[in-house]
């Protein structure tokens, strides 16, 4: 399984590539703004993707949406990862078409497990 | 005048009328009495006229009588035509008028009765056995008289008896009253028989008479036709009646009536040819319409006039004296009782009345102004008004009222409204009227003073303050109203409210309805529209004042989008916050776990320490981060609650299984005692609370220990129990430990690691279920924190209809069993709020107007309950709803709608709507 996260700060990024490859096994391709994320998800075609909320410059929703606009890439889940955990915006994540929602500050330990979860969630 | 000069004075005139009327009395008697005496003389001359016709035309009659008896006695034996010769020579109807007939009685013995009859050739009428019989043989004119040709005139005794004496007197002789035997109308009649005897017989003696006798020549009359041929009394006023004095028999009358009446009336008898006639004369005349009683009536009235009139005048001239008199008297009277009712007035008037004369002296000083200024009248009569007025002066002196000092007795001043009018006399005076007005003024400067007070709170006051018109129109605003709206008071006034607020009502009238309805005496939330279009949050209370002119309506507007603008700031700043602390927070959790857990190889024991301790201390950061966000929602009422009915036993197990880590790792036994019953609530909240009040059980308690877990009846509620073997809460704490950052030793957070949010977060939760949290404590045995919540409510009741008219409620369960859903219902406010909390209706139909209130204040009361506040409801009105009552009437989803003539269609179809499963998108 291949997944990409999209995070600017590099500290969240290298500690959910560190959770995500050494609890978890998974195969992580880093991007650290959304036109670069779009570009490598272009490129890389992951399995999954986890899209910060919270971004300079390009946000996670327009970046979802970006994501969405192009049928290259459009079938691949998006989970957003957030610092903002009101229940309704979680909800208000979900409605933009996101598979699910991980709230920071996340257990590095489970997060791989939660990320499955979401994608399995129907 | 005295008694005696009144009495003579009225009796004066009275005396001379008096004598007046009695000499006019006596002249007018006078004169009648003349007239009297002329008109019966002329009377007496008329009857005597009367009689001497009588007599005189009777004398012409015995003279034709003897005429004809002249002509028998000649002639001897007469034929009917001689006789008619000789009558028709006399020209009887010329010359004796009155005359019916003139003929001839034979007188004939009983025994030559026959031979008589065949000489007369016709029978003697009526047969009867007499001596003699007395036949006419003669008449004339004979056509009218033919009938008595035979007649017997012995045979009537009254006939016979004037026939007999006329024998035996030898001369005329006439016959009582008769009725004429030609005569059809039967009216009295006589004859007048006269003898005639044999010639040459010796007639001396009565006997030799009856000897000689041979018959008679008679005349037959009318009486009515004797006295009407009278030329005198045919043109006479005299009325006449005729009587025959022998047998008192009426002859005749011309006038029946003035036979009984009659002023003047004569009689007199006369001897008429061997009987006597009584003829009495009664004048016809009006004795007033003679010339003589005119002329007394003339008397009696120009006497009485004048006399009247002298009277008159003598009254007046001896009535006017008295009249002056009583005048004067009267107008003495009444001056002095309008003095004294002026006095009266000016005495008792509650203003104070002085007099001035042209030099401003006091000239008078009535009680009031004694009274209100304590001076005696006495004591300032004479002295000039400044004593009083300090001040006055001839500015003062034109009628119009003003202010004016007065010094009065004691030295002390007072104000008066005074106003000093001129009586126009030869040098003019003045009356100066005046009240002390000292307290008004007095009042009126402390009601200026209080309005100035009020004003000026008014005009400082931070809230925006609008008066208007109860039809709301603006009349002012203050400053801080002007400021919020950025429209001066000038702009305002006269305007309608609508202009200050961004409202969708169309009219004024309804914009007023919706306001009063929504914010009289409380507070509610409008969107206001400043000079410049911007549209704005504001809060609006009304209240109604009354003013001079009927009620007004003050508005107290707050533009609260400050304050909003700060809500926003604060949700974004406590957003942000979390945001920005959660980062590193994610990083160094992040690096501890994955250190911590080994993942990039196995630590030495004291840096695997170290990291234990960043890692609890970390987790302690974020617990205290979740917390703070949890209570700002939990305050802001940001925080969504989903009630149902939860078994009480899963909620234990949940939370137990959240704690179990910790308690094993402690070494403390959680055990459940109880778990019965089922509570409304939203379980994961009650999880939250179940979780904090376990962790602080396994925090205190003595390794080794067991927290119980147990639920309990609690009236209508279920209490849901934690029990530690702790150290216990000491009394004096056991409130404040659900306060913020309270903890039972100030050391415990950081010994214990806790936020001293937790039990804070745990109250609130408590209390918006609708439920209490508190503790049992003892420092020997440990601590029992508990939870109390709502039952849950019995299946089925899931729908509630608050509404007041029975039939349609009925018809609306009715329809809703049919659809599988049953529904309850209230009448009334009271009732409905009783049955939301007892039955907890899943969805709430509510019609607004109820018998004690209205349907929106429950709604209001149920959304700020967060039990109830997402409850689906449907709102029915009588009238259309604004957007902003739409708002304020909504709590979970909703519909609203107008009264239709079939409600319940409506309501029917709504809850149905609305209890179906949700479909995509498809929230209200």
């Amino acid at each position: 399984m291949k997944v990409l996260i999209i995070d600017d700060e590099e500290d969240v990024r290298q500690i959910a590539v560190l959770s995500l490859t050494h609890v978890g096994g998974i195969d992580v391709i880093e991007a650290s703004s959304g036109e670069d994320g779009i570009r490598k998800a272009r490129d890389e075609k992951p399995d999954a993707i986890m899209l910060d909320v919270s971004m300079p410059g390009m946000d996670g929703p327009t970046t979802l949406a970006r994501l969405k606009a192009d049928d290259a890439v459009a079938s691949i889940p998006v989970v957003f990862i957030t610092a903002r955990a009101m229940s309704n915006e979680v909800a208000e994540l979900k409605a933009l078409g996101a598979k699910g929602v991980i709230t920071k500050p996340f257990k590095a330990m489970e997060l791989s497990d939660q990320l499955v979860r979401c994608l399995q969630e129907e | 005048m005295t008694q005696q000069e009144r009495w003579f004075s009225h009796l004066l005139p009275v005396l001379v009328l008096a004598a007046l009327l009695v000499i006019t009395g006596l002249a007018t008697n006078q004169v009648r009495r003349n007239a009297e005496e002329r008109q019966y003389v002329a009377f007496s001359e008329e009857s005597e006229w009367v009689q001497k016709s009588i007599a005189g035309r009777m004398l012409s009659y015995e003279e034709l009588a003897r005429g004809a008896a002249a002509f028998f006695t000649t002639s001897q034996a007469v034929s009917p035509d001689e006789w008619t010769l000789y009558a028709e020579s006399l020209g009887l109807r010329a010359h004796y008028p009155g005359i019916t007939g003139i003929g001839f009685v034979s007188h004939v013995r009983h025994a030559d009765l026959a031979g008589f009859v065949r000489r007369l050739g016709r029978p003697v009428k009526p047969a009867g056995p007499r001596e003699e019989h007395y036949v006419v043989t003669l008449i004339d004119p004979v056509e009218r008289n033919a009938i008595v040709l035979g007649y017997d005139i012995a045979s009537d005794p009254e006939r016979k008896v004037a026939a007999d004496l006329a024998r035996d007197r030898g001369d005329a002789t006439i016959t009582g009253k008769i009725e004429l035997l030609q005569d059809v109308e039967q009216l009295p009649g006589f004859l007048m028989l006269y003898p005639i005897y044999r010639p040459g017989s010796a007639k001396t003696t009565a006997a030799q008479r009856r000897d000689a006798i041979v018959g008679w020549v008679y005349l037959a009359s009318r009486v009515s036709d004797v006295m009407s041929q009278l030329p005198y009394v045919r043109h006479s006023d005299l009325t006449f009646r005729v009587t025959d004095v022998e047998s008192g028999e009426l002859l005749f009358s011309n006038d029946d009536r003035a036979a009984s009446s009659g002023s003047m009336r004569q009689a007199s008898v006369l001897p008429i040819h061997g009987r006597h006639w009584r003829v009495e004369t009664v004048s016809r005349r009006n004795p007033a319409s003679a010339p003589g009683f005119r002329a007394a009536a003339f008397v009696a009235a120009g006497g009485t006039a004048i006399s009247a009139l002298i009277s008159a005048i003598i009254w007046s001239f001896a009535t006017r004296r008295q009249k002056a008199i009583g005048l004067a008297t009267e107008m003495t009277r009444t001056l002095r009782e309008r003095e004294q009712g002026i006095r009266a007035i000016v005495d008792n008037i509650v203003e104070g009345i002085v007099s001035l004369d042209s030099e401003l002296r006091i000239k008078t000083f009535n009680r009031a102004a004694e009274t209100m200024l304590g001076y005696a009248s006495a004591d300032v009569v004479g002295k000039t008004a400044h004593e009083v007025f300090p001040a006055i002066n001839a500015g003062h002196l034109t009628g119009e009222e003003s202010l004016l000092e007065a010094r009065r007795n004691d030295g002390t001043t007072i104000v008066v409204a005074i106003t000093v009018g001129s009586i126009e006399t030869a040098a003019p005076e003045y009356v100066a009227v005046f009240r002390d007005v000292t307290e008004k003024m007095r009042t009126q400067e402390a009601l200026r003073r209080s309005e100035t007070v009020n004003r000026s709170i008014i005009d400082n006051m931070l809230g925006g303050m609008i008066i208007s018109t109860s039809d709301g129109v603006i009349q002012s605003v203050n400053p801080a109203a002007e400021k919020i709206f950025r429209y001066s008071r000038e702009e305002l006034a006269g305007r309608p409210l609508t202009l200050l607020f961004a409202t969708t009502v169309p009219s004024l009238g309804e914009f007023l309805c919706v306001a009063r309805e929504s914010s009289m005496d409380k507070i509610s939330e409008w969107q206001g529209r400043r000079h410049n279009g911007e549209v704005f949050p504001l809060e609006l209370s009304l209240f109604e004042i009354e003013g001079p002119d009927g009620s007004l309506l003050a508005g107290n507007v707050q533009d609260i989008s400050e304050r909003r603008q700060v809500e926003r700031m604060k949700k974004e700043f406590v957003s942000t916050v979390s945001h920005e602390l959660r980062t590193p927070l994610t990083s160094i959790q992040g690096s501890l776990d994955l250190l911590a857990a080994g993942v990039f190889g196995p630590l030495a024991e004291k840096p695997r320490e170290m990291i234990q301790i960043a890692l609890r201390n970390s987790t302690r950061l974020i617990q205290l981060i979740n917390d703070i966000l949890d209570l700002e929602r939990l305050d802001s009422g940001r925080m969504e609650m989903h009630f149902q009915n939860t078994a009480i036993r899963p909620l234990f197990e949940k939370a137990i299984q959240s704690v179990r880590g910790v308690a094993d790792r402690d070494g403390i036994g959680l055990t459940i005692e109880s778990a019965d019953g089922e509570v409304f609530a939203d379980d994961h909240r009650i999880v939250q609370v179940l979780v904090n009040f376990l962790s602080n059980a396994i925090k205190f308690s003595p390794p080794g220990s067991a927290v119980v877990i147990s639920s309990s009846r609690a009236g209508g509620m279920w209490q849901l129990n934690v029990t530690d073997r702790g150290r216990g809460v000491p009394p004096e704490l056991q409130d404040k430990i659900f306060e913020r950052f309270q903890q039972v030793d100030a050391s415990d957070s950081r010994a214990k690691g806790g936020t001293g949010l937790g039990l804070a977060i745990c109250k609130t939760i408590a209390e918006q279920h609708g439920g209490s949290i508190g503790v049992e404590s003892s420092q020997t045995a440990g601590s029992t924190f508990w939870v109390r919540l709502p039952a849950a409510v019995a299946d089925g009741e899931n729908v509630l209809i608050v509404e007041d008219d029975n039939d349609l409620a009925r018809v609306l369960v009715e329809q809703l069993a049919s659809a599988g859903i049953s529904a309850s219902t209230a009448g009334t406010l009271e009732g409905a709020a009783k049955a939301i909390e007892t039955t907890r209706p899943r969805l709430l139909v509510v019609d607004l107007a109820l018998p004690d209130g209205n349907g929106a204040d429950l709604v209001a009361r149920l959304k700020i309950d967060p039990r109830f506040q997402s409850l689906p409801l449907v709102v029915y009105t009588a009238t259309d709803l604004s957007p902003e009552q739409r708002n304020a009437l909504r709590l979970g989803p909703t519909r609203h709608f107008v009264k239709a003539n079939r409600r319940d269609i409506h309501v029917v179809a709504a809850v149905l709507d609305l209890l179906a499963p949700p479909k995509s998108g498809g929230a209200t």
